[in-house]
């Protein structure tokens, strides 16, 4: 099964530690409140350090796989979900690229289907030339095994 | 074909109506000059109103072809909308009060994809709403298969199960609230000043008769409303459906969209043998979402008339159902438990520093806590049948859902980490048409993982077999 590109790993730790230390003003402000200055730096420390710690365990727990008529992904660290989808169900495929991914050359693929849970399958953490190859085989299995069917519903 | 000429002062009036609103706040208490003033300036937007009425209407023009729904309009700027007609989904007829009293009916057009109604038609006559939705129908099949003067319907709400939907139309889980809240209540005059014992329990006794019998009958007479009348016929490739006292509703439903069948009952129904009947389709907008997938819901029936109505859409068998891993009752039990444990505590801390409350009481929680687990439990199950998979969950709001193989979108199976800790996974059979609020997925909660997998594998394998049998 394959995994994301290391990449993924600087963009997912900055918006992780940015997060971390939003989250810190809380705790940050109680500690101030309660005339207790010496535990600044470690409240502002805590989350973004949970963060990054976080980040690892994503990147680890990421995995898909073009299986021979489905997409199989598994992602996930407090909630680990994997998720196959049906080629046939596809309905289209999107590829982006967010300010971030175009500065380290990633992208990502959205994968979409007619169901809600499902609805849009995110595979990040591509690079440029993996996730137009992958959209095109995918674009390319989904007209296949359309061939059988009318519409995909 | 055109819309109905009565949309125009319709249209204008339901426009007028709010200018008139605003009009008549504002300009009432100034002096007469600048209500004469402000009265001229209403009438002129009036005016303007029903003229741009008048020329909408004679810009617009709705054509049904061969293949597609054509509609053209536009004043200044003119768009011609072309829908497919193998695209459409549903044909959605409704009417108000005033609609009806004028003759019109409103029609809605929706597709599968884009989520919204692809397209409206404010207002046409009756009979012209009739005729759109035969001649729709009609193009839709190669093969006519209307079955002309047959009104034998496939359903009919007969009047003693519309007294009983009515009836037995209030939100259970309200009442307990309330019971809830007013068992809480129960410990503060236990505990308080004798004198005041008897007149507070009493008041409060009221009080509670009071607020739950203004629920109920509110409930119950806007649902007789919305279902007075309720037919299902079985139209050859399409169901239709009809139902309303004040507002109408019609629509039809084509077979080949239904993506799956939710049997719903409450306690009270199950233990008088009443079930409830939700057809899923995909292609209903968020704005009919109020009564998403319930247009052709059969509210209430008696089990066995439920139960057949669903066989005579969707071929299954009679349901056997699997339970889930014992372990999961292990969650449950905690769960509330612990709710049990945070009220306890609530009220300790209440009678220490708030005001004396008897909260020994709420130590019968705790037995109260392992019975919901184990009710929770026996309410949850799954089967695989030849061409269908169904799962059941809830006690308070039992839902059984029945789908087809084919209609399988994404199959997802997760596990929280609690979850991981007693090898237990969720397994979701998603299908297009859910938003996750209203309507839910098939799910199967804290089934053990093996088992998990194993159903994982047999599903797909079914859904792969499936699909090569369909066309």
């Amino acid at each position: 099964m394959r995994q994301l590109e290391k990449k993924i790993l600087y963009i997912w730790a900055i918006s992780a530690v940015i997060g971390g230390f939003l989250l810190s003003l809380v705790p940050g402000l109680l500690a101030l409140a309660f005339e207790a200055r010496w535990l600044l730096p470690i409240t502002v420390m805590v989350f973004p350090v949970i963060g990054v710690l976080y980040t690892f365990l994503r990147y680890r727990n990421w995995r898909y796989e073009v299986r021979d008529d489905h997409i199989y992904l598994e992602h996930g660290v407090l909630v680990k979900t994997r998720t196959m989808v049906p080629f046939v169900r596809i309905q289209h495929i999107d590829s982006q690229r967010g300010a971030l991914e175009r500065l380290t050359g990633l992208s990502h693929l959205v994968v979409y289907t007619a169901g809600s849970r499902g609805a849009d399958v995110t595979v990040p953490g591509l690079s440029r030339e993996d996730a137009e190859s992958l959209q095109k085989k995918l674009r390319d299995l989904a007209i296949e095994s359309e061939g059988e069917q009318g519409d995909a519903v | 074909m055109k819309l109905d000429k009565r949309s125009i002062p319709y249209k204008t009036g339901k426009g007028g109506l709010i200018l008139a609103a605003i009009f008549a706040t504002s300009v009432s208490s100034l002096n007469p000059l600048i209500f004469l003033i402000g009265g001229l300036f209403f009438l002129l937007v009036f005016m303007f109103i029903l003229v741009y009425q008048y020329l909408h209407w004679k810009n617009f023009e709705y054509e049904i072809t061969d293949d597609s729904f054509d509609i053209r309009s536009g004043i200044i700027s003119r768009q011609t909308r072309e829908i497919p007609i193998h695209r459409i989904q549903n044909i959605d007829i409704s009417h108000n009060l005033i609609e009806r009293i004028l003759g019109i009916s409103q029609v809605n057009i929706e597709t599968a994809g884009g989520g919204q109604t692809e397209a409206s038609l404010k207002y046409v006559s009756e009979e012209d709403a009739k005729t759109i939705q035969d001649r729709v129908s009609r193009r839709k099949r190669s093969i006519e298969e209307e079955e002309a003067g047959d009104d034998q319907p496939m359903f009919k709400l007969d009047n003693r199960e519309l007294a009983l939907l009515s009836v037995f139309s209030i939100d259970l889980r309200a009442v307990a609230g309330i019971l809830f809240l007013f068992s809480l209540g129960g410990g503060f005059f236990t505990a308080g000043p004798e004198q005041y014992q008897t007149v507070s329990v009493l008041i409060t006794m009221i009080l509670f008769l009071v607020t739950v019998l203004a629920v109920w009958t509110a409930s119950a007479l806007s649902t007789f409303a919305r279902y007075y009348g309720f037919k299902i016929f079985d139209r050859g490739n399409e169901l239709r459906y009809e139902r309303g006292l004040i507002q109408e509703f019609k629509g039809s439903i084509p077979k080949e969209k239904i993506q799956s069948l939710t049997f719903e009952e409450n306690p009270l129904m199950r233990y008088f043998g009443f079930s409830s009947l939700k057809i899923e389709t995909a292609g209903y907008s968020a704005e009919t979402s109020l009564q998403k997938g319930a247009e052709a819901a059969v509210p209430i029936a008696t089990r066995n008339k439920a139960l057949k109505l669903g066989k005579d859409i969707e071929k299954f068998s009679e349901p056997e159902l699997n339970p889930i891993s014992r372990d999961a009752k292990k969650r449950y039990w905690f769960r509330y438990s612990m709710t049990a444990t945070l009220l306890l505590t609530g009220g300790f801390l209440t009678d220490l520093h708030i005001t004396d409350f008897n909260y020994v009481l709420l130590l019968t929680l705790y037995p109260l806590a392992f019975l919901a687990g184990e009710i929770k439990w026996r309410n949850r199950g799954y089967q695989e049948q030849q061409n269908h998979f169904i799962t059941m969950n809830g006690f308070w709001n039992r839902r059984t859902s029945i789908v087809p193989y084919y209609r399988l979108q994404n199959l997802i199976t997760s596990s929280t980490i609690f979850q991981r800790r007693l090898d237990l996974e969720n397994l979701t059979f998603d299908v297009a048409g859910t938003d996750g609020i209203l309507t839910r997925n098939p799910e199967i909660f804290d089934l053990n993982r093996k088992t998990s997998e194993k159903l994982r594998e047999s599903i797909f394998e079914s859904f792969r077999n499936s699909k090569l049998d369909k066309k």
